[in-house]
C-alpha cells in the first residue's frame, strides 16, 4: 500500500549568521495510511524541522517530499496552502488559535477555506466538537479555555476535513499531566479510526504512544522501534516489578 | 535610571526603524498643514483692517472734478491728525488691452511715497524720480487684466495714446477690488499726468485725509462738505464703506477658506493621535518586559513620552520649515483674494502655538495608552501567548460568516475592528478627508454651474447695453436691425426712498419683452400688473419684510407703493434691490425713460462682432456690457488654494492608513502565520487584510459624503443669505464625481495597505510560530 | 515479602488464605500471585525468629487453621523497618556491567546493547501505559501511584542511556 507521506534524502541546512547548521541530514521516512508514528529525540536532532517540512511550513535543502504518492516539496506557498486545507492538520504545542474568533470558527475554518458551505461546516463542527466533549465551549474564545480544552480544539480544527494525515509538534508540551494523558488518549483514538498521524516529541512516554518510535540524533535517523499493542501485563510487572520486602 | 531611559528610548527608535519614520513623516506633515492652515487663518483675519494700519490709511477721500476747487481747506479743519495731496486726478481716460477700454481714475503723485494712505507697492517698486514713462497699476486690476511688472501698457485719452512702462503694482486701502469697485486705479508721476492730459480744466483733485477720531468721519464730511459750495465736493468715501465692501467682496473666501481649515485641522488631528496612540497600544508586550526588568510604571509612561515627545519636537520643527516653504504658494493667491499684502511668513508666536499644540496631542495620546499599557500585569504582559488583541469574539465575523461573506473578508473585517477605537479614529480621520473633498467639489461645481449660468446670478440677458447719449428711439432702431438681437427689454435706474429710513435704494423698472428672460424668481412671482414688484433677499432681510407684504418708497418726493410679489436674485447691493415694470414707474415719474437694454442673443450669434457693429452704429455712445461666463479670476486662486490643500489631505491620511495597517499587521504576525498553516494562501492574507482597510475607507465614505454635502449646503445658504441673494447658492456636486469618491478612497486604501499587506503574506511560519 | 507480613499481622491475627488474599487486595493486579507454599514458608521462616507465633483454631468437621499473629519483637522490628530511611534510587547495575564489560571485553557493542535496551524501554513504557489505563479510576490509588513511579523511572533512564550513548561513543 502506498505511504501516504514519504520523504526521500531529506535535507534542511540553515545558515543564521553565516555559519551553516545542518538540521537535518538525508532522512528517509515513510508513513503508512493508518499509522501512528512518533518522531523522538533531545532537543536540535532535528525533529520539528522534518515535521515543519512534511507539512510545506518550510523549504527543504534538498531531497523530495510526497504526500499520498504525489511529489510536493516543489510546491508554491499558495500550492502548499491548499494542499493544508485537505490534506495535512496541524496540532502546536502553544494550541495556535486564532484570538478573537470563537471555538466554533476556529473548528470551521479550515473547512470554509476548503470550499464547504457554512452549513455542512457546522454540521462537522458539532460532531467533531461532541466527540471531544467540549460542545458546550463552542462560543466562548480560547483565551477563556484551559490548556487542555485549546488544545483539543485545535485538534477539532486540524480533523474538519478529514486530512490524509495528522502532523502533531509537541502536542502536550504545554499541558498538564491530567490533560497530556486525555490528549494523548485522544490522538489514540483517532488513530484506531483510520487517521495517520506524525507526532515529534521529546518525551519518551508521549513517543510510546504510538505504533513506530522513530529516534533521531544530530539531522539523522539513528533508529526505528516498533511498539506492540499488549505484551501481558503480569510479565511486564514481573521484568520491572521489585517489590523486595 | 534616567540615562537608561534615554539609552532605551534612542535604541526604541532605532530598532523600530520603518515605525519612527512614518511618526516622523506624519507629525511632520501634520505640523506643517497645521502652520498653513493656522497661518492661512490669521491672514484673512481682518485683512483690510491690516492693510489700513500698515498703509497709515486715509479715513476719508475727498474728490472734485475740477482743480480750482481747493481741497487743502480741508486740511485745516478741526480733527484732521494728518493729510496727503491734494492729488491731481484725472477720470476721463482709459486703459486699452485686446481691443478693450477699462475706465481708470489716474492719480497724479510724487516719486516719494505719501504718508498718509499709502499705496503698498507688493511687486516691483514705486514711480522714480525720472519716471516719465512708469505706471503704476492697482493690483486687483492688474490681475483681472492679467498684467505684470515689465508690461507696457496703452493709455488712451482724447489727446490719443500713451504707452506706459508698468513698474509695479500697488494695494490701496482707500479703494476697493476691481471690477467691484470702479474704475481702475492707476498711478503716474504728475509730469506723466501734465503729459497725459495736457487740458488743467480736465484735471481734478483728490485729498486723504487721516482723522484723530475715525469714529466721527460722517460727521467730518458733513463739515467738510459745508467749506465748498454745492456741487464741488463731487465725491467723498468713508473708511467704513470701504471696508465694508472690501469685506464682504472677500467674505466669501473668508468663508471657505475657514471652513475648509478648520476641517482639515481636525481631519490631521485624529489622523495624529491615531497614529500616536496606535503605536503604543501594540506595544503592551515590550512595556511588560521593562517593568519585568526594573521600570516602574511611571518610567515606562516616561520612556515613551521622551521618545515620542522627541519625534515630535523634530517633526514639529521640520513641518514648521515645510510650512514655511510652501506656505507663499497658499498666501499669495488668498492674499490678492484679500486685498491684503501677503502676510509674513515668520511669525514666531504662531509657530511656537503650533508647535506646542502638536506636542500635547502627541503627549496626550502617549500616556493615557503607556499609562494603560502599564496597569496590565507584567507576567500577563510577557507570557506566552498573551492575547494582545481584546479577547471577545469578533461580532463582526459572526456577521461577515452569517452574510455568507468568504472566510478571507470576514478575517479582514475582524482584524481591521480588533482594537475598535483605532479603527474608529481611523475613520474619523479619514471622513473628514473625505468632508472636505466633497465640499471641496460642492464649490467647486457651484462656481462652475453659476459661472456658466448668469441666470443665476441674477443676469438673464446676454449682453447690456446703456444708451449714452442717444435717444430711446434711435437706440431701439439700431438694436431692433440687428437679427442676432432676438429679444430685448429696457431698464431704468432709480433711485427711492423707504418710508421710514434714511437710506435709499436703487430700483430697477423693466420695460419690454422682459418675460421672454428668464429671471430666476425663487420665492412667489413675477410682477404682472402695475404697482406690483419683485425685491432681493437683501431687501426682505433689511426692512424685515416677506413676500406679500407691501413695500412704500418715495421717489423724487412722490410716494411710490408697491406689493411685493415675489423674490429674485440681486447680487448688486447686496440684494437691496426692488425692480417693477416700466409703468409702474410712469405712475409717479410719467417721463421716465430706459437707460439701458438687456439684450438676448440667437444661439451661436458672434458677439463680439455684435459688439463692434454696435459700437460703431451708435458712434460709440453705446457702452456694451458683455457677460462674462468664465469663472471670475478672484476664484482661480482660491481653487488653487484648497486644491493644494486636498492633495495635503489626502496624502496624510493615505499615511495614516499605512501607519494603521502596518500597525495592526505587526500585531498580528503569529496570527498570519496560523492561518497559512490552516490554509491561508499568501493571496489571501493580502486581500484579506487589504479588505479589512478598504472597509474601513468605504465607511469613512458613507459618512463624509453626506456630512460635506450637508455642510456645503449649510455653508451656501449661510453664504447666500449674508450676500442678500436668497438661499438657494448651494450646489451639489454631480453623481458622478461623488461616485468617483467611493472608488478614489478605495485607491487610497489599496495603496496604503499593500506593502504592510505583503508583509503579512510573507511572514515565515516557522518564525513566528517558534517564538512566542 | 517478610515485612509484608509483618504489616498486615499489625492490624489483627489471619491466617495464611486471608494474607495472601489481604495483600493481593493491597497491591492489586501489581503482586503476581503467590502460591501457598512461598506463604507457608515465609511465615515459618518468621516463626522461627520469633517475629510471629502461631496457634492452631480447632474447626467442626474440618483440619484446623493455623493463625498467626504480630510478637513484640516482631512488631519492633516492624517499626524499626518503617522508621529506616530507604536507600536512593538503585541503578539497573546489571545493564551497566553488561555494557561496560561488553566495551572491555569486545564481545558486543555498546551502541547495539543501547539500542536494545532503548526498545525495551519504549515497549514497556507503552505497557505500563496500557495497564495504568485498565486500572478502575476510583480504585485504591496505590496502584496506580506505583505505575506512575515505574514510568518515570522509566524516562529517566532512557535519558540515562542518551547520556551513556553520547559518553561511551565518542570517548571511543
Amino acid at each position: 500500500m502506498n505511504p501516504i507521506l514519504m520523504t526521500k534524502s531529506l535535507s534542511k541546512t540553515y545558515h543564521p549568521n553565516g555559519a551553516a547548521v545542518r538540521a537535518l541530514r538525508e532522512v528517509d521516512l515513510a508513513l503508512a495510511p493508518g499509522e501512528f508514528v512518533t518522531v523522538m529525540g533531545p532537543s536540535g536532532c532535528g525533529k520539528s524541522t522534518l515535521l515543519h517540512l512534511s507539512g510545506g511550513l518550510d523549504r527543504p535543502t534538498s531531497g523530495e517530499v510526497y504526500l499520498n504518492g504525489a511529489r510536493v516539496d516543489t510546491l508554491s506557498e499558495a500550492g502548499w496552502a491548499v494542499l493544508r486545507r485537505r490534506q495535512v492538520g496541524f496540532v502546536f504545542q502553544f494550541f495556535n488559535l486564532i484570538g478573537n474568533l470563537t471555538v466554533a470558527d476556529n473548528v470551521e475554518l479550515p473547512a470554509l477555506l476548503a470550499g464547504a458551505s457554512s452549513n455542512e461546516a457546522r454540521r462537522r463542527r458539532q460532531a467533531l466538537l461532541a466527540d471531544l466533549s467540549i460542545t458546550d465551549k463552542a462560543d466562548i474564545v480560547p483565551s477563556q479555555l484551559s490548556g487542555g480544552e485549546q488544545q483539543r480544539v485545535a485538534l477539532a480544527r486540524a480533523l474538519i476535513n478529514q486530512p490524509a494525515v495528522l502532523l502533531a509538534d509537541e502536542p502536550t508540551g504545554n499541558l498538564d499531566s491530567q490533560s497530556s494523558a486525555e490528549v494523548l488518549a485522544l490522538l489514540q483514538r483517532m488513530n484506531v479510526q483510520g487517521q495517520a498521524i506524525l507526532l515529534v516529541t521529546h518525551d519518551a512516554r508521549v513517543a510510546s504512544v504510538a505504533n513506530r518510535v522513530i529516534y533521531m540524533r544530530d539531522g539523522q535517523v539513528k533508529d526505528e522501534i516498533r511498539i506492540e499493542k499488549g505484551r501481558d501485563p503480569q510479565a511486564v510487572l514481573a521484568s520491572i516489578v521489585q517489590l523486595e520486602v | 535610571m534616567n540615562r537608561a531611559l534615554f539609552h532605551k528610548a534612542l535604541a526604541d527608535l532605532r530598532s523600530h526603524r520603518l515605525q519612527t519614520a512614518l511618526i516622523l513623516l506624519i507629525l511632520t506633515a501634520a505640523t506643517a498643514t497645521l502652520a498653513l492652515a493656522a497661518t492661512i487663518q490669521r491672514s484673512m483675519n481682518n485683512p483690510w483692517e491690516r492693510t489700513f494700519a500698515e498703509s497709515n490709511g486715509a479715513h476719508l477721500s475727498f474728490f472734485s472734478d475740477t482743480a480750482e476747487v481747493d481741497l487743502t481747506s480741508i486740511s485745516r479743519l478741526e480733527g484732521v491728525s494728518a493729510t496727503a495731496g491734494p492729488f491731481p486726478v484725472v477720470w476721463e481716460h482709459s486703459l486699452v488691452k485686446d481691443h478693450e477700454k477699462y475706465s481708470l481714475l489716474l492719480y497724479g503723485m510724487p516719486s516719494e511715497l505719501p504718508a498718509v494712505g499709502r499705496p503698498l507697492v507688493t511687486e516691483g517698486r514705486w514711480l522714480a524720480a525720472e519716471g516719465e514713462d512708469e505706471i503704476v497699476l492697482d493690483r486687483s486690476f492688474a490681475r483681472h487684466l492679467s498684467l505684470k511688472v515689465g508690461d507696457r501698457v496703452d493709455i488712451l485719452s482724447q489727446q490719443g495714446k500713451v504707452t506706459l512702462s508698468v513698474v509695479g503694482l500697488a494695494v490701496n486701502s482707500g479703494w476697493g477690488l476691481y471690477p467691484n469697485f470702479n474704475p481702475a486705479l492707476v498711478y503716474v508721476l504728475q509730469s506723466t499726468l501734465a503729459r497725459l492730459e495736457t487740458d488743467a480744466d480736465k484735471w481734478g483733485s483728490a485729498l486723504w485725509v487721516r482723522l484723530f477720531d475715525p469714529e466721527a468721519s460722517q460727521e467730518f464730511q458733513e463739515r467738510a462738505y459745508a467749506l465748498f459750495p454745492e456741487g464741488a465736493i463731487e465725491e467723498s468715501l468713508d473708511w467704513h464703506d470701504i471696508r465694508e465692501w472690501t469685506n464682504f467682496t472677500i467674505k466669501i473666501m473668508v468663508l471657505f477658506l475657514g471652513v475648509f481649515s478648520v476641517f482639515a485641522l481636525f481631519a490631521v488631528g485624529f489622523i495624529v493621535a491615531n497614529a500616536i496612540g496606535g503605536v503604543v497600544l501594540s506595544q503592551y508586550r515590550e512595556i511588560g518586559l521593562l517593568k519585568a526588568v526594573g521600570f516602574t510604571p511611571g518610567q515606562v509612561t516616561l520612556l515613551f513620552l521622551i521618545e515620542r515627545l522627541g519625534l515630535g519636537l523634530v517633526a514639529g520643527v521640520a513641518g514648521l520649515l515645510l510650512g514655511t516653504v510652501i506656505a507663499p504658494l497658499f498666501l499669495r493667491p488668498t492674499a490678492e483674494l484679500l486685498n491684503a499684502p501677503a502676510m509674513p511668513v515668520y511669525d514666531p508666536a504662531l509657530y511656537l502655538a503650533v508647535l506646542v499644540g502638536v506636542e500635547v496631542i502627541v503627549a496626550l495620546f502617549t500616556i493615557w495608552p503607556a499609562w494603560r499599557g502599564g496597569r496590565i500585569g507584567t507576567v500577563q504582559a510577557i507570557t506566552v501567548g498573551f492575547a494582545r488583541v481584546r479577547s471577545k469574539s469578533s461580532r463582526l465575523a459572526r456577521l461577515a460568516t452569517r452574510l455568507r461573506l468568504p472566510p478571507v473578508v470576514a478575517l479582514g473585517v475582524k482584524d481591521a475592528f480588533a482594537r475598535p477605537l483605532r479603527a474608529l479614529l481611523t475613520i474619523a480621520g479619514l471622513a473628514l478627508t473625505v468632508l472636505t473633498v466633497t465640499f471641496s467639489l460642492g464649490m467647486e461645481t457651484s462656481i462652475q454651474v453659476f459661472s456658466r449660468d448668469p441666470a443665476l446670478r441674477g443676469i438673464p440677458y446676454d449682453m447690456a447695453i446703456s444708451r449714452g447719449y442717444l435717444s430711446d428711439v434711435e437706440a431701439r432702431r439700431i438694436l431692433e436691425a440687428h437679427s442676432e438681437v432676438s429679444a430685448y427689454y429696457s431698464i431704468t435706474w432709480g433711485y427711492a426712498q423707504v418710508e421710514g429710513q434714511t437710506e435709499s435704494i436703487n430700483t430697477r423698472a423693466l420695460g419690454g419683452a422682459y418675460d421672454q428672460f428668464r429671471i430666476i424668481i425663487p420665492e412667489g412671482r413675477m410682477f404682472s400688473a402695475p404697482g406690483e414688484a419683485v425685491v432681493g433677499m437683501g431687501l426682505l432681510d433689511w426692512l424685515d419684510l416677506k413676500v406679500g407684504d407691501e413695500l412704500r418708497l418715495t421717489m423724487d418726493g412722490k410716494p411710490l407703493d408697491l406689493r411685493i410679489v415675489g423674490r429674485y436674485v440681486e447680487m448688486n447691493n447686496m440684494g437691496q434691490m426692488a425692480m417693477y415694470s416700466l409703468e409702474t414707474l410712469q405712475q409717479v415719474d410719467p417721463q421716465a425713460e430706459p437707460d439701458a437694454y438687456a439684450l438676448k442673443l440667437t444661439p451661436g450669434a458672434d458677439a463680439q462682432a455684435l459688439e463692434a457693429a454696435l459700437l460703431r452704429e451708435s458712434s460709440d455712445q453705446f457702452n456694451v456690457e458683455m457677460v462674462d461666463k468664465d469663472p471670475p479670476k478672484e476664484i482661480g486662486q482660491v481653487r488653487v488654494v484648497i486644491f493644494g490643500l486636498n492633495i495635503v489631505l489626502v496624502s496624510i491620511g493615505l499615511i495614516s492608513l499605512f501607519n494603521t495597517t502596518l500597525l495592526g499587521v505587526r500585531e498580528r504576525l503569529r496570527d498570519f502565520g496560523i492561518l497559512k498553516t490552516v490554509g491561508l494562501t499568501p493571496r489571501q492574507i493580502v486581500v484579506s487584510v487589504m479588505t479589512g482597510m478598504s472597509l474601513l475607507a468605504l465607511l469613512a465614505v458613507l459618512v463624509g459624503i453626506p456630512l460635506g454635502l450637508i455642510v456645503t449646503r449649510l455653508l451656501f445658504d449661510y453664504l447666500g443669505r449674508q450676500m442678500g441673494m436668497g438661499a438657494e447658492l448651494g450646489m451639489i456636486p454631480p453623481w458622478w464625481w461623488l461616485a468617483l469618491l467611493a472608488p478614489g478612497a478605495l485607491l487610497v486604501s489599496i495603496l496604503g495597505s499593500v506593502i504592510p499587506a505583503r508583509q503579512a503574506a510573507q511572514v515565515r511560519v516557522v518564525e513566528v510560530l517558534r517564538y512566542e | 515479602m517478610r515485612y509484608a507480613f509483618l504489616a498486615l499481622l499489625a492490624r489483627q491475627p489471619a491466617h495464611g488464605y486471608e494474607l495472601k488474599q489481604a495483600l493481593e487486595n493491597a497491591f492489586g493486579p501489581l503482586w503476581p500471585p503467590l502460591n501457598a507454599g512461598q506463604i507457608y514458608t515465609t511465615l515459618a521462616r518468621l516463626e522461627r525468629d520469633g517475629l510471629v507465633q502461631s496457634h492452631d483454631v480447632p474447626q467442626a468437621g474440618r483440619p484446623g487453621k493455623r493463625v498467626y499473629e504480630l510478637t513484640p519483637q516482631g512488631r519492633q522490628a516492624l517499626q524499626v523497618w518503617v522508621a529506616e530511611s530507604t536507600t536512593g534510587p538503585r541503578l539497573k547495575d546489571e545493564f551497566f556491567m553488561k555494557v561496560i564489560l561488553a566495551r572491555l571485553s569486545g564481545v558486543a557493542q555498546p551502541p547495539a546493547l543501547i539500542e536494545r535496551q532503548r526498545r525495551e524501554y519504549l515497549q514497556s513504557l507503552r505497557d505500563l501505559d496500557n495497564l495504568a489505563a485498565s486500572l478502575p479510576p476510583d480504585g485504591d490509588p496505590a496502584a496506580a501511584l506505583f505505575i506512575e513511579g515505574a514510568i518515570l523511572r522509566l524516562q529517566a533512564d532512557l535519558k540515562w542511556l542518551d547520556l551513556c550513548e553520547d559518553r561511551l561513543i565518542a570517548n571511543r
